[in-house]
């Protein structure tokens, strides 16, 4: 298949002039003049481009908050990008679903009507989000709001019940310069207190989006191209003459059942046009929008959307030379701030999702985006929970996967201390070989990893121990030295400047076995310290078969300094990172040691007092529409 | 007629909407929130709009050897490149008249990351790929990156009488293009008589450039002076001096600089752009063109943020846009990468301050002597009115029985730093806030006692002889100690930290109460005007224009509440356009807090001029004593008659009454004296104070701000609910510019903190755990403010300061609380945890 298909808002698109270095971001603002999504960096960390991404996994249709500016094109296959211009009330949906044919459907992409202010300065058509934030007082110069209320969206879908600081988690990735966020989280909390989530247009149209979206993934490997014929202004458009139409029938039609057996049932009702137009051109022709007016460059521009691994797996035997882009986090960042070629590329996001977990055994596949890990990273290595939400932004971590974390083989990744320390295998494969390997020594140097030309991670093994492991405090119920069995003990530390979204300044990953009161291994995996990810062996050495205690957490702080040779940068000169190395030996024996103590906290706390949810609740009446039913109950 | 005038619905009942003083929606919310409210990059282009994109320097400091746009001009879809041979008019944007601002380097380059030349072509990928593949190679000349190196080294030179390194230090690019030569005793002001603006002529007019620049100043500097410091801090009974390096900051507005210019007949030129001032685009954009300002109109419908970034340093991209529209006749836009945009435009200045403070036992300050030594960057800017500013608040809230406050403003080879919320008042007011601290210590004082004892009382003098009158401090401190129980929380905070010492715990807390007392008015006298324009169209409906830029403070939404009023009538009957040169001329910028203080005047002058025609012709039209005329909610009364809104001005058309009013207002009773440091600079001062609790590990630095409390004075104000914003965005910006925005430039002079990557700016995790903002609802403005409101964007920025004590204090019970705390800004985890080691 030669075309790349998704739906925008509530049109299908195919498009068959793709390059591997389009952005979404440019599609958006430059060919469909969908101008409400914002560029404020080009590279991931303000949000102001914020979008949802709506795919199907195994758990059926999830939308997430992605960066528009660095979520290139083609990953956008067989996906649902949804921005700010289809963002609309429950009110306004709940009529369209009665089909009152008066033909008061909502505006089309592209050319959304305001919602004009009703009674009360109460605007018809806001989102309950969206009349939070207008209510609250919750923008300024409301450059950043889209992309916030597009985030806090996706966070009211996803947790209808979030409290403050689950909003904070939600905005990491975005930044307001104006408000100071404090009437934003009030925003947040009151779009929650009004819910509305049942009527919300994206529950309505889950089954027909579903639908639309298993049709496109039935094509097979995608290759597209762009910049063959010759680029530059007289270039022909990027209109696809012919195209695939499944995706205009997949539109409501006949979309694939499995793909839909989690979909919500109403949701059948709302295939006709008013909700979401099948065939907005009339022809069952997906739009590919007008004439292609974004970037043109020389040569031609290659990518390939392989159909699964193996058919990844040929295809980098094919083109060994090729770019690996799966959350593209970082080669998305090679694309808007150095303008690197990296075509051919190979989109693997949506592959190597499996996961598999047995009594001590946690199999990820390389393709497991940070988000869908966090929930497995809470229940089997809870110690790792707080750290693992401060890899990057929400929209990073819904983008980002652990494989290419570490086969980026930067220093400064976030999972590589933390899994180094676990004892985390990986799996490399190239054509149907396979060969498994120690993570820590997939890292050879700065920049270069021990993998072959063709060659791929597919898969991270980390050992759990689940029967052996104390929790988080573990030796202070019954005193430490004199713990009965032999325990595990994990800590995963990041030190930045800023605490969430910012690269790692000292990264440190722990797991030490304690047994009679006598360390029996010590892993110790430090980022930041070194040109790649690296145990600190000293350290090691310096609490391995000793006595758990303070002393030798001691010995292990000064024998640290001896492991690393930091460098000073923008981010922290190197006496920082070696004091806070050496001090970190000194808060693990302060939380877990004997000494540990309720009464002396080790870590600071950054919980939200539960009064200001209560404060907002209690003044915001829940939004109108939310109260009512969805006139769609009446025929169940 | 008669029966027009029936009662329809009595103004007693009519509840308006919208009016001064009340809570008010910003007008573009909905907008906001549903992506339908344009900025300039989602304008419309029209057909055949091409791109120009920046060629910026690799070097911090050099000579142009050579340029080979070989590759570039091959380069697919591009048109041309302009170099600084190719601007016809006049190769300089500095606002203050200096000429020492280049628009395109002319074969000096004084900074790593100056524009040297833009590429034009058909996309704006086309334009930024074929910049990066221009060829420049430098002669590279000797770099100084910090005011301290600058200072040295033109100590050096001084000392050498080097006269030779200094012309070639100044030489060329401080000259515009066409400007002769004639080495050191060439004043800024004296070679650029064409690039003249309108603009702040007076601060070039100072004496003394030529020594000037031998003591390596960008701007002449100010001492202002009262009483014999010297003399006093000889006889103080304790003296403490340190030095204090306070660390600048990048605005990161979310909207990038960018302009949209459209040639159109003859000479004409229209500009849409992301710009603070208007008025100067227009001026810069006539002079690079060589034609009259009445050929050019600017064009602002909002900003996404500006916070100063936008008051000059739009003036480049809008030249470039300009000239290049006129060159190809076709419209062009410019917006650069964020990365180009943070290394290409100025900063907040950075400085080094070196202090001395004497005082008594019980904390009384005697004396202070201050020198602040600012990062100017390569060119003038506003670094004069800046660094002026940073003495102005010198004094933050305190009375200074002698004093003498020098500033230097140093050349260096980093961007021209420039305007931002506060205008160096913050460099100044921390500086009163650290000796505080200081004494506090030295006498192991609460700091809030010795805030209390060095407040002004009404009739004091300032170090620049204007008399507090308006001081409102004392009731502030009373009211919100009780609000944030500050004197149990304080006990609490040194119990626990007595706690923890003895423990041995690593989490230690600080709590501080700190006051900030700012002054309005621009300290340049003739920017404090502003017109406006009100049309009351046959309709009813009004269409209301000002000179003020919105960029998201809620201005428009003020000015049309105080519009509403005059008229009595809904906010919803008012519509406010987009800024333009064509229908206010002559604007300052929107700067220094003043927007709705200068505009919200200017159009209740308008207002108050159709409403004085009004009466007359319904006094005339019903028989009526002009004083029995009244403008009531949605109505106009003519003795017992009561006549809607709508009606009147239908009548009033037909009658040909004139139903447009352009308005003015200067601002009354302030002058300033730069030569002598003399005069009353400030029309008022606005007050305000918070008290921050923050908890600091001492193991990594971190630290979390765990409550604030905020009283903040905005007088009357106009509209609460708004004013809120400005305190609460104002102090987490302030915050964050003390604690993690840290910039960093390394050993070749290249910033290395140039995107929200590596420059952190406060997250919503970053916002204080519990944020209790309450404004004064008792003041007013002393002084005949509009609506006796005061000015609320800039002053809160400095109650952020209340975070930076809290943490200097948390790291002071570390060691021997009588040794003062060595913490710079910003306050990084790095800062904080090298301060804690300094004191084990």
């Amino acid at each position: 298949m030669t075309q790349l298909q998704f739906l925008l808002n509530d049109r299908p698109v195919g498009l068959s002039d793709v390059g591997a270095s389009d952005t979404l971001l440019d599609h958006l603002r430059l060919v469909r003049r969908l101008t409400g999504t914002k560029e404020g960096c080009a590279e991931g960390d303000c949000g102001a481009c914020t979008v949802l991404s709506g795919r199907l996994t195994p758990d059926g249709l999830v939308y997430e908050p992605v960066n528009a500016c660095i979520r290139l094109l083609a990953a956008c296959h067989a996906t649902h990008i949804v921005t700010i211009e289809h963002l609309r009330g429950p009110q306004d949906g709940a009529q369209d679903g009665a089909g009152d044919g008066s033909g008061g459907g909502p505006a089309e992409t592209g050319d959304a009507q305001m919602p004009a202010l009703g009674v009360g300065g109460r605007a018809v058509g806001l989102h309950p989000v969206q009349q939070a934030m207008v209510d609250h007082h919750a923008s300024q110069c409301g450059f950043c709001t889209p992309g916030i209320v597009m985030a806090l969206y996706g966070l009211w879908m996803a947790d209808p019940d979030a409290d403050a600081r689950a909003i904070e988690v939600a905005l990491q990735g975005n930044i307001c310069r104006c408000t100071g966020y404090e009437p934003i989280i009030r925003a947040a909390l009151a779009a929650g207190a009004a819910g509305g989530q049942a009527q919300d247009a994206l529950t309505l149209e889950r089954g027909s989006v579903t639908r639309a979206l298993a049709a496109m993934r039935h094509g097979g490997r995608v290759t597209l191209s762009r910049g063959a014929v010759g680029a530059g202004p007289g270039a022909a458009p990027g209109a696809s003459q012919s195209g695939d139409p499944g995706a205009g029938r997949g539109m409501g039609r006949n979309g694939g059942d499995d793909a839909g057996r989690n979909a919500d049932r109403n949701a059948d009702r709302n295939t006709d046009p008013g909700t979401l137009r099948a065939d907005p051109l009339g022809a069952g022709t997906p739009d590919a929008g007008p004439p292609h007016a974004g970037p043109l460059h020389a040569g031609t521009d290659r990518a390939i959307i392989p159909c699964d691994t193996d058919d990844l797996a040929q295809a980098l035997l094919a083109e060994p030379q090729a770019t690996l882009v799966a959350g593209a986090t970082d080669v998305g960042l090679w694309v808007t701030k150095f303008m690197r070629d990296i075509s051919p590329a190979i989109f693997i996001g949506h592959l190597m999702k499996e996961i598999a977990v047995t009594d001590d055994m946690l199999e990820l596949g390389a393709g497991v985006t940070y988000s869908e890990a966090a929930p497995l990273i809470a229940r089997h290595i809870p110690e790792a929970h707080d750290y693992w939400l401060r890899i990057g932004g929400w929209q990073v971590r819904n983008m980002g996967t652990i494989g290419a974390n570490i086969a980026n083989g930067s220093p400064i990744g976030d999972t590589p201390p933390l899994l180094i320390a676990l004892g985390a295998r990986i799996v490399l494969r190239r054509g149907d070989v396979r060969r498994t390997l120690a993570l820590e020594d997939f890292f050879l140097d700065y920049g270069r990893q021990d993998r072959a030309p063709g060659e791929f991670v597919e898969r991270i093994l980390v050992p759990l121990r689940p029967t052996a492991r104390s929790g988080a405090r573990a030796g202070t119920d019954s005193g430490a030295d004199a713990a009965p069995g032999p325990r595990t003990l994990i800590a995963a530390y990041k030190i930045t400047k800023r605490r969430d979204s910012d690269i790692t300044a000292v990264a440190a990953g722990f797991c030490l076995q304690v047994h009679g009161g006598i360390i029996t291994e010590a892993r110790l995996a430090f980022g930041g310290m070194a040109a790649t990810p690296k145990r600190a062996a000293g350290a090691e050495a310096a609490l391995r078969g000793q006595p758990f205690t303070q002393a030798s957490f001691e010995a292990a702080a000064r024998a640290v300094d001896g492991d690393f040779q930091p460098l000073s940068d923008m981010r922290a000169s190197a006496a920082y990172r070696a004091t806070v190395a050496r001090n970190l030996f000194r808060r693990f024996w302060l939380e877990q040691g004997a000494g540990a103590d309720p009464d002396r906290p080790v870590r600071l706390n950054h919980a939200v007092p539960q009064a200001l949810r209560q404060a907002v609740a209690a003044e915001a009446p829940p939004f109108p529409g939310a109260e009512a039913p969805p006139s769609l109950k009446a025929g169940e | 007629m008669k029966d027009d005038t029936a009662p329809q619905a009595t103004p007693q009942e009519t509840r308006l909407t919208g009016q001064a003083h009340q809570d008010t929606a910003h007008d573009s919310a909905v907008k906001h929130v549903t992506g339908q409210a344009g900025y300039t990059d989602d304008l419309t282009e029209p057909m055949g709009t091409i791109h120009a994109y920046l060629g910026l320097s690799q070097c911090a400091h050099g000579r142009i050897r050579s340029m080979d746009f070989t590759d570039t001009l091959a380069h697919p879809g591009v048109l041309g490149v302009l170099s600084a041979a190719d601007l016809a008019g006049v190769n300089d944007v500095s606002p203050a008249g200096h000429g020492d601002d280049p628009i395109l380097a002319d074969g000096l380059v004084r900074f790593w990351g100056q524009p040297v030349f833009a590429v034009i072509a058909t996309t704006r990928d086309q334009a930024r790929r074929a910049a990066h593949q221009a060829r420049i190679d430098y002669d590279p000349l000797p770099h100084v990156l910090d005011p301290i190196a600058a200072r040295d080294a033109a100590a050096r030179k001084g000392d050498r009488s080097d006269a030779a390194a200094r012309d070639e230090d100044r030489g060329d690019a401080a000259a515009g293009k066409g400007a002769a030569q004639t080495g050191a005793a060439q004043t800024g002001a004296a070679q650029t008589g064409a690039a003249q603006t309108g603009a702040a002529q007076t601060e070039a007019a100072q004496t003394g450039g030529a020594q000037d620049d031998d003591k390596g100043y960008v701007t002449p500097p100010l001492t202002l002076r009262r009483g014999d410091a010297p003399a006093a801090m000889a006889r103080a009974p304790h003296r403490i001096t340190g030095r204090f390096t306070i660390g600048g900051q990048d605005h990161f507005y979310l909207e990038g600089q960018i302009a949209l210019a459209i040639p159109g007949e003859d000479d004409e030129m229209v500009l849409h752009v992301s710009t603070q001032h208007p008025s100067e685009v227009q001026h810069m954009v006539a002079h690079v063109l060589g034609a009259p300002a009445h050929a050019v109109v600017v064009n602002v419908r909002r900003m996404g943020g500006g916070f100063g970034g936008k008051e000059t340093q739009m003036n480049l991209f809008a030249c470039i846009a300009a000239v290049a529209a006129r060159r190809w006749n076709r419209a062009v836009k410019i917006r650069p990468d964020r990365d180009d945009d943070m290394t290409a435009t100025g900063k907040r200045h950075d400085f080094v301050v070196d202090y001395a403070v004497g005082f008594d036992d019980q904390g009384r300050i005697l004396a202070v002597e201050g020198d602040w030594y600012a990062r100017c960057g390569f060119s003038a800017d506003l670094s004069g009115p800046v660094t002026d500013r940073a003495l102005f608040h010198a004094d933050n809230a305190y009375f200074y029985p002698d004093v003498r406050l020098s500033s230097h403003p140093m050349r260096t080879n980093t961007v021209s730093n420039t305007a931002f919320r506060g205008f160096g008042g913050p460099q100044g007011v921390i500086v009163a806030e650290r000796m505080i601290a200081d004494i506090a210590h030295a006498l192991d004082l609460d700091p809030l006692e010795v805030r209390k004892r060095n407040l002004y009382q009404n009739g004091q003098l300032t170090p620049y002889h204007q008399p507090v009158t308006d001081q409102i401090l004392p009731r502030i401190f009373a009211e919100l100690e009780v609000s944030s129980d500050y004197p149990a929380r304080r006990r609490a905070v040194l119990d626990w930290n007595a706690r923890m010492n003895a423990c041995g715990g690593v989490i230690r807390k600080g709590i501080a109460l700190v006051p900030v007392k700012f002054g309005i008015s621009f300290t340049a006298t003739h920017f404090n005007q502003a017109g406006a324009l009100i049309h009351v169209y046959a309709d009813g409906s009004i269409q209301l224009n000002h000179g003020g830029t919105e960029m998201g403070q809620g201005l428009n939404t003020k000015v049309a509440q105080i519009v509403a009023e005059a008229f009595q009538c809904d906010l919803s009957r008012i519509k406010i356009t987009r800024t333009t040169t064509e229908k206010v001329p002559n604007t300052s910028a929107t700067a220094a807090s003043s927007g709705t203080d200068l505009n919200g005047m200017a159009a209740l002058d308008a207002a108050d001029q159709i409403k004085a025609r009004l009466v007359d012709f319904v006094a005339g039209r019903w028989q009526v004593a002009p004083d029995r005329v009244a403008f009531l909610p949605g109505h106009i009364r003519a003795g017992d008659h009561l006549i809607p809104f709508d009606q009147v001005i239908k009548a009033a058309y037909m009658a040909r009454i004139h139903l447009s009013a352009a308005g003015f207002y200067k601002t009354p009773e302030i002058h300033w004296d730069r030569a002598t440091g003399q005069g009353r600079p400030f029309y008022y001062y606005a007050y305000g104070a918070a008290v921050a609790e923050v908890s600091v590990d001492t193991l990594t630095g971190e630290y979390v701000t765990e409550r604030v409390d905020i009283l903040h004075d905005a007088g009357r104000s106009l509209n609460p609910v708004i004013d809120k914003g400005q305190v609460e965005g104002a102090f987490v910006q302030g915050a964050g510019w003390l604690t993690t925005e840290e910039l960093w430039w390394d050993a070749k002079g290249r910033l290395r903190t140039h995107a929200p990557s590596t420059y952190k700016v406060p997250l919503a995790s970053d916002r204080p755990r519990i944020f209790n903002v309450a404004l004064t609802d008792w003041s007013e403005a002393a002084a005949r403010t509009i609506k006796r409101s005061k000015a609320v964007g800039e002053p809160p920025f400095m109650l952020g300061i209340s975070v930076f004590e809290a943490i200097t204090m948390a790291i002071a019970s570390t060691g021997n609380p009588k040794t003062p705390v060595h913490l710079d800004t910003p306050a990084t985890p790095e800062r904080v945890l090298m301060a804690v080691e300094e004191r084990r």
